[in-house]
Order: structure tokens, then C-alpha cells, then sequence
């Protein structure tokens, strides 16, 4: 099962609300227990201080106090104990023991504890006084102790019923708190389930995603509503692209196949001289031999692409980049012989360049490249590949010829597979417009760069820029 | 009867011209973009167009699109390596009349180009007959009076392009026109030569003639008084 957003936030205003509401009722309980007990305080203040009224001296010569029993009104169950400054008990409440030693002793004022199974909470009054005499002289000054106590019984009760209030009020509030939290949170969310649902109505069926307004205007949804057009329009450029690639393949492998299925339909449609036949064998293995070509090149298109997206390549080496670039331009040599075009690599012998690398890849690449260049050249005119440092990082490796260049109409879509510059000329020359696409990818799987600079009947600079590992150079 | 092959790939337009020429006998040329392409389709009498849909400078639909529009009747084949319905339900409702999708059977793309040849002509029947003069446009033999006419390939091409345009007076321009490709040099005693050729072959052991000459006018396949013996 899964979780639910929803109910974790509830639960999280719930359980935050739970704490305030015991929090709250913990205060207010305390706060009203200290005040009630401080009015009782003054209560048992006031009552001690009615006993201290009654208390005279006594008629005979011993000097001592005495209490008024009949003028004393405290309350029933009211303890009271009266001692004089020498330590003998002057009066005590009838039922009562009297307080413990410790509680006379002690210098706090309050005290509590039970009689008779009932709480009790009493204070201890020193006062020194002048007890009036009948005479009207003055007498001295004569300390008492009055202890006093009464049921917190009441008082008890009292604190419990506003505990009891308090805490049914905060239950109440949290039900109601609870209910609106609830629906509060399921409105909240709910652009956010409606824009899941958008979301999932996408496929490769229907690219078509419609977020939901409210989505938009939210400021915590609005970049994953942004993130999801984004990613949902760069997936369908993909799926199009790849789409295109497909039919384009298809379209040029059809085309192939064609050709050699008519060359051999043609060549089978009458009875024909064995020189006939050879030659018309010879035109279908030329057809094979292009479709050979196509496949080969759409596989290695299709490889360097996924190597360039997942950024790895099998055999990388550590490769001298000058090195790798004279093996290209010697197996070309051939090649631009046969056309009259000159070949030649500038290299600066002291300079090295090491780039990490499949050979192989690398070697592709310049192979398209100077055939391109000597493929568009004109006889005795000049294909040159040079390699220089155009930063300390990177290395410069230019094709440059001065061939019959290229439309500038044509530049843009130089690098898009079976693309031609102008396609009856390039087809003329066997080429499927794959090469360049080919660069391109290798290139990009190197994290290198490759650009094309053409002018029409004046020439082709092609620039391929490369991280080096490292630069040793002697003529610096 | 001549055709236009528009095809940017050159040895497939090879191929097809080829087994055009030789398995329909028909004059073939070829353009190898659209732009040509459809410059020579409307500067040319053709009697078929077989059109490539992807072709550089003008895409094979445009190409139709403007060769349909300028009223153009003959009969149009598409060669294609897309097989998207869609795009070829457009294309026959846009003026094409059959399509071929790639990698095609050359033998198919030659029954469909003689098909198409025939009902662009306003015919059905795969065997012409004008009186006792039967003529297979499948097989290209002729028979008249149940017996096999031999005859070279151009005197076949000229007879058969008479009795497609149905006792019509056909001028001698006009069968240079369907009979020769755009590299010949065309010469009007080289049909003079063919037509006196077929009249031995075809009407010189028949009582009733069928190749009738209107001078200043130009040639006629028909029985002569008959009416409408020409299926």
C-alpha cells in the first residue's frame, strides 16, 4: 500500500496540534492551580489571623495566653494550633494531633499533608503582638504560632473541573482544526493529482500535455509543471528525430535494395550474351557493394550516436593525435592520386598531442573527412590536413581544401544524416551523406567539437577541436 | 509510347528505363531531380510518368501538384520507399494513378506501366482488335487474320500507338513525339519507313486495308466506312 501524502500531512498538523492543545491545557491548569492555591494562601492568611484576634492574655498571674473558644468562627474541619514564644500549645483544635514537629521547625511559611485521609494545606504564622489587658496599660510584646490548615479538598476539585474544561475545549478545536486541516489539505493537493493524471495521459501515442491551470499558478508546482512540458516536449523531439532517422534508414535501404533487385530483374528478363551477364553481375555487385556501404554506415552512425549518449567507447587509449592523423593521409594518398589532388599533413613534428581515444574512431573520422575534401576537390588543386594546439587544452585539426565548396543554403543541414550537399553530385562520388553525421557523433562522444566553414566554388574548411591530456612541446 | 522516369537515384532510374525499353518497348527518358523532372514532363508528350517521391530541388508531390494543375492527363506511377498510407491515400486523391512502393518487382512495375499506358488510352481489353488485326499489348505480338504478324520493334511501337489513339489521324509529329526518346534525332522519313514496312507485313495478303495515309494529315489505324470496330 501506499503512502499517502495527504494523510501524512494531516497527521502532521494533527499530531502538531495535539501537542499545543496538551501543552495549552497543561498551562492553563497550572496556571490555575497556583492561582487558587495563592488565594488560599491568603485564605488560611486571613483565618490565622481570626485566631490570632481571640487569643488574650490569660486573667491569673501566670502571664499566659489564652484563647477565646467561644469568639472563635473558623470553618468545620479547619485545623488549628496555637503555641506561645516559650513552646507550650496555647490551643489545638479538638480532633487533630497537631502538625508535625518538622513543619513548625521548617522556615516555609506553607506546608501540606493528610488527616484523616483528606488532603490539607496549611501555613505557619509567627506574629508578635501586644495583647490587650484590662487595665489599659501596655503590655510587652508577645510572639505566637499560629499554625493553621484547611481541606484542599475543594480546591483540589477545582482544579480538576477547569482541567476538564480546558481539555475538552482543546479536543473539541483539534476535531475541528482536524476536519478543516483535512479538507484544506485535499484542495491543496488536488492540482497536484490533477496534474499527475495530465502527466500520465502522456505517450508515445499522444504527446499532447495539458497541465491544469491551477498547477501553474502554484509557486511549489509551477517548475515540476515547467520540468514536465520541458521534458515531455525534448521526449517527443527525440521519439520525432528518431522516428525520422528510422524512415530516413528504411528509405535509403529500400532505395538500395531496389536498385539491386532491378539491376538483377533486368539483367533475368531476357536471354542475354555471357559478356552481358558479366557485366550485368558486376552492376550488381557494385549495388551490393552500396548497400554494404549504407549498412555499414548507418551501424557505425547508430554506435557513435549511443556511445555519444552514454559517453563511453570500448579500446580508449591514450593516442598521438599526429600520428594518427599521418596514417589517414598516407592510406589517402592513393585515393588522391588517382584524382590528381595533392595530400599533404602539416604537422609540426615537435609538438604531440595526446588525446584519449579509440584509434579506430579516430582514424574514421579523418578518413571521412580528407575523402570528402579530395572527393570535392578539383584535379591539381590542394587537400591540406594540419594539426596545431588552439589551446593548452585542446588541439586543432583543420581540413581544408579548395574544392567546389558548399551552398550556403546547404550549410545548416551539413551534419544531418543523408544529407548531401548537393545529392546527385555526392551520389555520383557513392556517398549516403552519413559521413559527417558520423564525425559528428564521434567527435561529440569525445566531448570534442567539430565545425564547418564553406564557401560555394571557393572551398571547405572543416575544424575539429579535441581535449588533449597533455602537450609536450620542445619549441616552446 | 514514351515515358518519364523522374528518379534521383541514377542506377534505379537506369534500371527502370531500361526494363521500360526493353520489356515494354517503350522510349524512355529520364530526369534525375524534380525541377527537370517536371520540365521535361511539361515540354514532352509522355504517355506515363513514373515519379520518385523524394527527390532533391523539388519534392515528387510538388512536382505532381503542378504537373495535374498545368492539365496535364497522362497517367502518373509513384515510386516509393515510405509505405505510410496516409501520404499515398493524398497522393492518388492529389492526380497520381498507381504507386509502387521500394524494393519493387520489375516485372509488376512493367505489367502497371503497360496498365496504366493502356487506360490512360481508353482501354480496357488487353487484346486490341481493328476488324481481323489483333494486337496483345501484354505480350506485344500481332496476329491478323489469326495468323502472327512478325514485326521489328519500331513497327510495333508505331502500330501500337495508331490503334491506341483509336482510327484517330495520327500526324507524323505526333509519333515521332511518343515513339522516340528526348536524345534521338528525330526525322519524319524514318516513319514513312515503319508505316511501309507494317503495310507489307499487315495489309499487303488482306483484302480489306487498315493503315490509311491522309496526306498533309498524317496516318490512321482503321477499318476504312466501319464504325466503332476499333476496341
Amino acid at each position: 500500500m501506499k503512502n499517502s501524502l495527504r494523510k501524512q500531512i494531516i497527521v502532521a498538523v494533527l499530531v502538531s496540534q495535539l501537542l499545543l492543545a496538551i501543552g495549552l491545557t497543561l498551562a492553563i491548569v497550572l496556571y490555575s492551580r497556583a492561582q487558587l492555591l495563592w488565594d488560599f494562601k491568603i485564605m488560611l492568611a486571613g483565618r490565622a489571623d481570626s485566631v490570632l484576634a481571640v487569643i488574650h492574655d490569660a486573667e491569673d498571674e501566670s502571664k499566659t495566653l489564652v484563647l477565646d473558644r467561644g469568639r472563635l468562627s473558623i470553618p468545620a474541619g479547619d485545623l488549628v494550633e496555637v503555641w506561645d514564644e516559650n513552646g507550650s500549645l496555647i490551643w489545638r483544635s479538638p480532633n487533630w494531633t497537631g502538625a508535625p514537629a518538622s513543619v513548625i521547625a521548617s522556615s516555609s511559611p506553607t506546608f501540606a499533608l493528610d488527616h484523616g485521609h483528606v488532603p490539607y494545606r496549611g501555613i505557619v504564622m509567627r506574629r508578635a503582638t501586644i495583647f490587650d489587658e484590662e487595665d489599659s496599660r501596655t503590655g510587652p510584646l508577645r510572639k505566637v504560632t499560629i499554625v493553621y490548615a484547611s481541606s484542599t479538598r475543594g480546591l483540589n476539585r477545582h482544579i480538576l473541573k477547569i482541567g476538564i474544561f480546558a481539555t475538552g475545549a482543546s479536543l473539541l478545536l483539534l476535531c475541528l482544526a482536524g476536519l478543516f486541516a483535512a479538507y484544506g489539505v485535499s484542495k491543496g493537493l488536488s492540482p497536484m493529482q490533477e496534474l499527475a493524471k495530465a502527466a500520465a495521459d502522456v505517450s508515445v501515442r499522444n504527446w499532447s500535455f495539458s497541465p491544469p491551470q491551477e498547477a501553474r499558478t502554484k509557486r511549489e508546482l509551477a517548475p515540476l509543471v515547467d520540468a514536465l512540458e520541458a521534458t515531455i516536449a525534448g521526449l517527443q523531439r527525440a521519439f520525432g528525430r528518431e522516428r525520422e532517422s528510422t524512415a530516413d534508414t528504411a528509405h535509403e535501404l529500400k532505395t538500395a535494395v531496389a536498385i539491386l533487385k532491378s539491376s538483377l530483374q533486368l539483367l533475368s528478363y531476357q536471354p542475354r550474351s555471357i559478356d552481358d551477364y558479366q557485366k550485368g553481375l558486376d552492376h550488381a555487385l557494385e549495388d551490393c557493394d552500396r548497400l554494404e556501404a549504407l549498412v555499414c554506415g548507418a551501424l557505425s552512425l547508430a554506435r557513435a550516436q549511443q556511445w555519444a549518449e552514454e559517453g563511453k567507447s570500448d579500446d580508449i587509449q591514450c593516442v598521438d593525435l599526429v600520428n594518427s592523423c599521418e596514417q589517414s593521409v598516407a592510406n589517402l594518398q592513393a585515393l588522391a592520386q588517382s584524382r590528381s589532388v595533392e595530400l599533404r599533413c602539416l604537422t609540426d613534428n615537435n609538438d604531440e598531442y595526446i588525446v584519449q581515444a579509440s584509434p579506430a574512431d579516430l582514424k574514421t573520422v579523418w578518413v571521412n573527412l580528407l575523402q570528402n575534401a579530395i572527393q570535392h576537390s578539383r584535379p591539381g588543386s590542394t587537400v591540406s590536413l594540419r594539426v596545431s594546439a588552439s589551446d593548452p587544452d585542446n588541439a586543432l585539426i583543420a581540413v581544408e581544401d579548395t574544392g567546389t565548396g558548399i551552398p550556403a543554403e546547404h550549410l545548416p543541414y551539413i551534419f544531418e544524416r543523408f544529407r548531401r550537399g548537393d545529392p546527385s553530385r555526392s551520389r555520383a562520388t557513392g556517398g549516403f551523406g552519413l559521413g559527417l553525421s558520423i564525425c559528428r557523433a564521434i567527435i561529440k562522444a569525445y566531448d570534442g567539437r567539430i565545425e564547418i566553414e564553406s564557401t560555394d566554388g571557393v572551398g571547405t574548411r572543416v575544424l575539429v577541436s579535441l581535449p588533449t591530456m597533455t602537450r609536450v612541446s620542445s619549441s616552446e | 509510347m514514351r515515358v518519364l522516369v523522374v528518379e534521383d537515384e541514377k542506377r534505379l532510374a537506369e534500371n527502370v528505363a531500361d526494363g521500360l525499353r526493353q520489356g515494354a518497348g517503350y522510349a524512355v527518358d529520364v530526369a534525375n531531380d524534380g525541377e527537370s523532372g517536371l520540365f521535361m514532363a511539361e515540354n514532352n508528350e509522355y504517355d506515363l510518368v513514373v515519379l520518385d517521391l523524394m527527390l532533391p530541388k523539388l519534392a515528387g508531390p510538388v512536382l505532381l501538384e503542378r504537373y495535374r494543375k498545368s492539365g496535364h492527363e497522362t497517367p502518373v506511377l509513384i515510386l516509393t520507399a515510405r509505405d505510410d498510407k496516409p501520404s499515398i491515400i493524398k497522393l492518388l486523391n492529389g492526380g497520381a494513378d498507381d504507386y509502387l512502393s521500394k524494393p519493387f518487382d520489375l516485372g509488376e512495375l512493367l505489367a502497371r506501366a503497360k496498365a496504366l499506358v493502356r487506360r490512360g488510352k481508353g482501354k480496357s481489353q488487353p487484346v486490341l482488335t481493328i476488324g481481323d488485326l489483333e494486337i496483345n499489348w501484354a505480350d506485344r505480338t500481332v496476329k491478323r487474320a489469326g495468323k502472327p504478324v512478325e514485326l521489328v520493334p519500331m513497327e510495333y511501337r508505331v502500330l501500337e500507338y495508331l490503334a491506341s489513339r483509336s482510327r484517330a489521324v495520327v500526324s507524323k509529329t505526333e509519333l515521332l513525339e511518343h515513339l522516340y526518346d528526348y536524345n534521338w534525332e528525330k526525322f519524319g522519313n524514318v516513319i514513312e519507313v515503319y508505316i511501309s514496312g507494317l503495310r507489307k507485313k499487315i495489309d499487303s495478303n488482306s483484302r480489306t486495308k487498315l493503315i490509311h495515309t491522309l496526306r498533309g494529315h498524317g496516318y490512321a489505324l482503321r477499318v476504312e466506312g466501319s464504325a466503332g470496330t476499333d476496341q
